[in-house]
C-alpha cells in the first residue's frame, strides 16, 4: 500500500538548501508541507553568477529589482576569461541568443567562408559578438526591452553573495516553511530503504515522507551508496573564498587561469568576492598570495552520481555532483535541478518511476552544463602542471563530440537540455582558439555579394542597438 | 528525393550528381501520408507548395486518427499541434486529468487541441500562430509516385544527370571505400560519395560492404502490407485514419481524387489471403486498381554512414508506416547529410555524428510506434495479446512507467514525435496516470474549470471559423491538375 507524500524534508547548508525550497514553497500546493533543515551558511564558493532572467528566477517569482534590493547583487552581460590562451590573454564569454541564419545557413559560417584564407578570422567575427560587445562597453538592457531587436539576445546575469542569496530566499519562505537548526546526525531507516525520520544533533526527531539532501550530510548518515564516479578534468582539491570591499571592482566577473589554480572575482554591488581553486598539493602560502590573510580554505570534492533519486532520498548540489565553481557550474546546476526536482515530484511513497524520470534528465543537464563550464578547460593554453594535467585527461564524450565537430565545420552539435545557446557555444569555442579545418559547404551556395550585404545590414543593426543601449549605471537608475 | 534535396542545396558548390535509375525496378514505397516536417524539406528544396499540391493530388493532414486501437469502439487523433496552454506550474494535461479524475463535465481531451477539432469537423486554414493554443501544423496526404516524378523533374532540372541502368558491379579502393560503380550496359561511374537509396536491396551499403542489420521485427513484427487504392466514398478528410485489425491495422488515406488503402499485418498471425480479404472487405468505394503485395522487415543498418556510403530510406531502415515515417526518414537523413556534407573526403568525425544522430531518430520513433501496440486493450485476440505481453526496449519501458505513475510525459525537445504526440497516445490508448502533478492543488476547481471551458470555446469558435477542407484547396489554388493518374 502506497502512502501520500504529505511532508518534505530539505537538509543542507543555507546556500544549498534554500535554492530548492524557495522553488518548491512557490509551486507546491499548501497542503504538502515543508521542513527545513539548515545547517550553517556556505561551504566552498562564496560569490556566484547566475543568468537573471532563466526559468529558475521565473518560476521563484524573483525579479531583477529583489535581486538588486536584497542580495547586493551585480549586474552583467558576460564574463571575463583572463590567461586562458596564455599570460595576458582575454575574452569575454556572453550568454546570447543565436544570429538568424542567411538561406539556411548559420552567420559564423558564412564568416569562416568570407574570411577563407584569412588568419584573423576574428577581426571578422568581433562585430557580430553583440552580447560581449555590449558586456565591454559596459552597457545594459534586459532582453524585454525590446523583444523584436538584437536586445532579445542577450543574457544578462546577475553575480551575489551566495550568503545574501541564500538570506533573501529564506526570508520568502518563512512562514511558509518550518525551519529547524542543527546538523543531521542519523537517519531511520525502514524495511523498504526509505527514510522515516531524521534525527538532529541536538536530538531532535524529524519524520517526513521524502527528503532532499542538499550538501551531503543526509546522505552520509542515510547510508547512500558512495557513487560520485570522478570527473577528471576537475583538478581543484581546495578553495579558498573571501569578501572584499573594493572601489575598484570588475564591472563583470572574471576567471583568471594563474599557474597554481583559477582565481574567480565576482563582482557585488559594494565589493567582490575572490575564490581561488586550486590542487590539494598547492600549499597556503600560494593560497594566501592570491586572496588575503583572512580567507576561509575549504577542501572539495569531485565527482558526479548517475542516480541521485534513490528511494525517498534525492541528493542535490555538492551531494550529487561536485564539478567547482568554473562559470558557477555548481549554482548553475543547483537552480537547474531544482526546477527538475519541482517537475517530478512524488506524490506518494511509491515513488520509482518519478526517481528514473529525474535521474535521465539529471544526467542530461548535468552533461549540459559541464560540457560548457569544462571547455575552457580543456581548450585552454595556460602554462602550468595543473592546467597540463587538465589538458591530458579526456573530455566527457558529449564535449569530444562537440570539439571535433567544430573542428572539422565549425558546426555546434544540440544536445538534450544544453546549457547554452548555438552562439555562445560558438564564441567560446572559438575564443578558445579552435580553428575549424572546414565550414557549412552551403556557404558556397551563396554569391559572396549578397553575403557582404547581409553581413553589412546585420552589422548595422547591432551598432545601432548597441549605440542606444543605456549604460549601466543609466540602467540602475530604474531600480534605484 | 535525395537527388533533389542535394542538387537544390548544395547545387551551387559545382557538385556533379548523378542519379542511377532503373524504370526496371519499381518503387516500394507505401507512403502516401506525410508529417509536418515535409513542409520544411519543401521549402529548403524550394517547392511551391500550391504547385506540389496541385500535382501530386495533396489533401491537407492534420493529424491520424486512431480506431479501435486501445478497445474496439475507441477513437482518438494524434494532433499536429499542442493541447491546452499553459494554465499553471504544472503541465496542461494534469489540470485536465484532475478535472476528469474529479468527475468533471470536462470535454475530451482532443477538443483542447485545434487540429483535432478542426479536423474533425473537416476544416483548415494556414495556422496564424507560433505558439500558445492556436498554434499547430499541417502535413500532406499525396500520391507518392507523382511526388517522385515532381522531384525528379526538380532534380534534373537543378542539374542532376540520370542515368539509366542497373548496377552490376561495385568496384573499391585500397582502402576499402567504393570508387566506382558498373552498370548493365558496361558504363563505369565514378563518385567519390555515394548515397545507396536502392530500397531493401541496400546494394552498396550492405551487399556490398556489409554494414549489418539491426532486426527489430520482435518489436515491430508486422513484415507485410495489401495496399490498393479506392474511389471516394466518403468524405476526403484531413486526416488520415489508422484502424485496429485483428492482425495489425488498416490505413485509409484521402487524396484529391482517391482514397489510398492498405492493411499492415503479420504473417504469423495472418494468411495473405485472409489479410486481402479483411482489406477488400473494409473499402468504402471501388476499387480502382490490382492489390499489390508489400513484404518488409523493421529495423535499421548499425551504420547509416559506412566509409563513403550513406544509405537512405529503405536501404537504411524501416519502421512500418503506422506514423507516416517513412518519407520523414528519408528527409531526415537527407538532411542531415547536407548539414555534414563531406569537403575532400568522409571524415570520421562527421560520419559518426551522422550515425549518432540517426541512431537517436530512430530509437525514438520505434519506441513510439510500438506504445500503439502494447498499450492495448484488445483481449483474446492472439497478435494483440502478444504485443501487450512482449518484454520492452528499457527505453520505452521507462517512458510508460513514468507516464502511468505520475504523468510525465517524454520531453526531448529534438525529434520526430515530441511530448504531444506522446500525450496523444497515452490517452487515447486508456493509459491514465495514477497520480498527477501535486502542483495541480495550487488552482482552486473553479479556476480549473473555467480555464478548460475557455480554452475549449475558443478553440471551437477557430475551427469553425475555418474554411471547409477541400474549398480551401480550391481556393487556394492546389485543385488536382491531372488526370487519370
Amino acid at each position: 500500500m502506497s502512502s501520500a507524500v504529505h511532508t518534505i524534508v530539505l537538509a543542507g547548508r543555507s546556500a544549498d538548501v534554500w535554492p530548492v525550497a524557495a522553488l518548491l514553497e512557490r509551486e507546491l500546493p499548501p497542503r504538502i508541507k515543508l521542513h527545513v533543515i539548515e545547517d550553517g551558511g556556505i561551504y566552498g564558493p562564496r560569490g556566484a553568477t547566475v543568468p537573471l532572467g532563466s526559468g529558475y528566477h521565473t518560476r521563484t517569482g524573483i525579479d531583477c529589482a529583489t535581486l538588486l534590493e536584497h542580495c547586493d547583487a551585480a549586474l552583467s552581460l558576460g564574463s571575463v576569461l583572463e590567461n586562458w590562451r596564455g599570460e595576458g590573454s582575454r575574452f569575454v564569454t556572453a550568454p546570447s541568443g543565436t544570429l538568424p541564419a542567411v538561406g539556411g545557413v548559420a552567420l559564423h559560417q558564412l564568416l569562416l567562408k568570407m574570411a577563407a584564407g584569412n588568419a584573423d578570422f576574428g577581426q571578422s567575427f568581433a562585430p557580430f559578438r553583440f552580447a560581449a560587445r555590449a558586456a565591454e562597453a559596459g552597457k545594459m538592457a534586459l532582453p524585454a526591452d525590446a523583444p523584436d531587436s538584437p536586445l532579445a539576445m542577450l543574457g544578462p546575469q546577475v553575480s551575489f553573495d551566495r550568503g545574501r542569496y541564500a538570506a533573501m530566499l529564506r526570508a520568502r519562505c518563512e512562514g511558509a516553511c518550518t525551519i529547524s537548526k542543527g546538523r543531521v546526525a542519523a537517519a531511520q531507516i525502514n524495511g523498504c530503504g526509505d527514510i522515516g525520520s531524521v534525527t538532529l544533533d541536538s536530538g531532535a526527531k524529524i519524520p517526513g515522507d521524502f527528503f532532499v539532501d542538499c550538501s551531503g550530510d543526509l546522505s552520509d548518515v542515510a547510508g547512500c551508496p558512495e557513487d560520485l564516479r570522478p570527473l577528471q578534468i576537475v583538478p581543484f582539491g581546495q578553495v579558498a573564498t573571501i569578501a572584499l570591499v573594493a572601489d575598484r571592482k570588475p564591472v563583470m566577473p572574471i576567471y583568471r587561469a594563474q599557474e597554481d589554480g583559477l582565481l574567480a572575482i565576482t563582482p557585488t554591488a559594494s565589493g567582490q568576492l575572490l575564490t581561488f581553486a586550486c590542487s590539494t598539493e598547492t600549499t597556503e602560502e600560494t593560497i594566501l598570495q592570491f586572496t588575503s590573510e583572512s580567507a576561509v580554505i575549504a577542501t572539495v570534492g569531485n565527482g558526479c552520481t548517475d542516480t541521485p533519486w534513490l528511494h525517498n532520498l534525492v541528493r542535490l548540489g555538492t551531494a550529487s555532483v561536485q564539478i567547482g565553481s568554473m562559470l558557477s557550474a555548481d549554482i548553475v546546476l543547483l537552480q537547474a535541478q531544482s526546477l527538475l526536482l519541482a517537475d517530478c515530484l512524488p506524490v506518494r511513497s511509491q515513488m520509482q518511476a518519478e526517481a528514473d524520470a529525474f535521474n535521465r534528465k539529471h544526467a542530461e543537464t548535468v552533461r549540459g552544463i559541464t560540457d560548457f563550464a569544462f571547455a575552457p578547460l580543456y581548450l585552454g593554453a595556460h602554462a602550468g602542471l595543473v592546467w597540463e594535467e587538465v589538458r591530458a585527461s579526456p573530455p566527457p564524450h558529449s564535449l569530444q563530440i562537440r570539439i571535433d565537430q567544430f573542428r572539422s565545420r565549425a558546426r555546434v552539435p544540440s544536445f538534450e537540455r544544453d546549457y547554452a545557446d548555438e552562439q555562445t557555444w560558438t564564441e567560446l569555442l572559438f575564443g578558445m582558439g579552435l580553428q575549424p579545418s572546414g565550414y557549412d559547404r552551403r556557404a558556397d551556395t551563396i554569391p559572396p555579394a549578397h553575403i557582404e550585404r547581409v553581413l553589412n545590414t546585420i552589422r548595422q543593426q547591432l551598432d545601432g542597438a548597441l549605440a542606444r543601449m543605456e549604460t549601466r549605471t543609466n540602467f540602475l537608475r530604474r531600480f534605484a | 528525393m535525395t537527388a533533389a534535396g542535394l542538387s537544390r542545396s548544395l547545387g551551387g558548390l559545382g557538385l556533379s550528381i548523378t542519379l542511377v535509375e532503373s524504370d526496371a525496378i519499381g518503387t516500394v514505397g507505401v507512403g502516401e501520408a506525410t508529417l509536418p516536417h515535409i513542409r520544411d524539406f519543401n521549402r529548403i528544396v524550394g517547392i511551391d507548395e500550391r504547385d506540389m499540391m496541385s500535382r501530386t493530388a495533396a489533401t491537407i493532414k492534420l493529424g491520424i486518427e486512431f480506431r479501435d486501437w486501445g478497445r474496439p469502439g475507441d477513437r482518438y487523433m494524434h494532433p499536429f499541434g499542442t493541447y491546452g496552454e499553459t494554465i499553471g506550474p504544472a503541465p496542461f494535461h494534469h489540470y485536465w486529468l484532475k478535472e476528469r479524475a474529479n468527475g468533471g463535465q470536462t470535454a475530451a481531451l482532443g477538443d483542447y487541441s485545434l487540429p483535432i477539432v478542426a479536423g474533425w469537423n473537416g476544416r483548415f486554414e494556414p495556422p496564424s500562430a507560433q505558439e500558445g493554443m492556436l498554434a499547430y501544423n499541417y502535413a500532406f496526404q499525396f500520391d507518392a509516385g507523382l511526388y517522385a516524378a515532381y522531384l525528379a523533374d526538380v532534380a534534373q532540372a537543378a542539374g542532376v544527370k540520370r542515368q539509366e541502368g542497373r548496377i552490376v558491379e561495385t568496384r573499391r579502393s585500397d582502402a576499402g571505400d567504393i570508387v566506382s560503380v558498373v552498370l548493365d550496359s558496361g558504363q563505369v561511374i565514378e563518385g567519390d560519395l555515394f548515397v545507396d537509396c536502392s530500397g531493401f536491396r541496400a546494394l552498396l551499403i550492405e551487399q556490398e560492404l556489409q554494414t549489418g542489420f539491426e532486426d527489430w521485427s520482435h518489436w515491430l513484427p508486422c513484415n507485410r502490407a495489401w495496399a490498393v487504392p479506392c474511389a471516394i466514398g466518403a468524405e476526403s478528410t484531413p486526416f488520415t485514419r489508422a484502424t485496429a485489425r485483428d492482425a495489425g491495422w488498416q490505413w485509409r488515406i484521402p487524396l484529391q481524387h482517391r482514397i489510398g488503402n492498405g492493411h499492415v499485418y503479420c504473417e504469423r498471425y495472418s494468411t495473405d489471403q485472409g489479410a486481402l480479404d479483411v482489406l477488400m472487405g473494409n473499402l468504402e468505394g471501388t476499387p480502382i486498381a490490382e492489390p499489390r503485395q508489400l513484404v518488409f522487415k523493421t529495423g535499421k543498418r548499425r551504420q547509416m554512414w559506412n566509409r563513403n556510403v550513406v544509405a537512405i530510406g529503405l536501404s537504411g531502415g524501416f519502421l512500418e508506416p503506422l506514423e507516416s515515417t517513412s518519407i520523414d526518414l528519408i528527409q531526415t537523413g537527407i538532411l542531415k547529410l547536407i548539414d555534414l556534407f563531406p569537403t575532400d573526403r568522409c571524415e570520421l568525425a562527421d560520419v559518426s555524428e551522422y550515425n549518432r544522430l540517426m541512431d537517436l531518430e530512430y530509437g525514438r520513433i520505434r519506441d513510439f510506434l510500438l506504445l500503439h501496440y502494447v498499450a492495448n486493450q484488445r483481449e483474446g485476440l492472439p497478435f494483440w495479446d502478444d504485443m501487450r505481453h512482449m518484454e520492452l526496449p528499457a527505453s520505452l519501458a521507462a517512458k510508460m512507467d513514468a507516464f502511468r505513475s505520475r504523468g510525465l510525459t517524454p520531453d526531448y525537445s529534438d525529434g520526430l514525435f515530441l511530448l504531444q504526440s506522446w500525450l496523444s497516445v497515452f490517452i487515447g490508448q486508456n493509459i491514465i496516470p495514477e497520480t498527477l502533478d501535486p502542483r495541480v492543488d495550487t488552482m482552486s476547481a473553479g479556476e480549473r474549470q473555467a480555464h478548460l471551458e475557455r480554452i475549449h470555446s475558443t478553440l471551437l469558435e477557430s475551427a469553425e471559423g475555418m474554411e471547409e477542407h477541400l474549398s480551401f484547396i480550391h481556393q487556394y489554388g492546389a485543385s488536382f491538375k491531372q488526370s487519370g493518374a
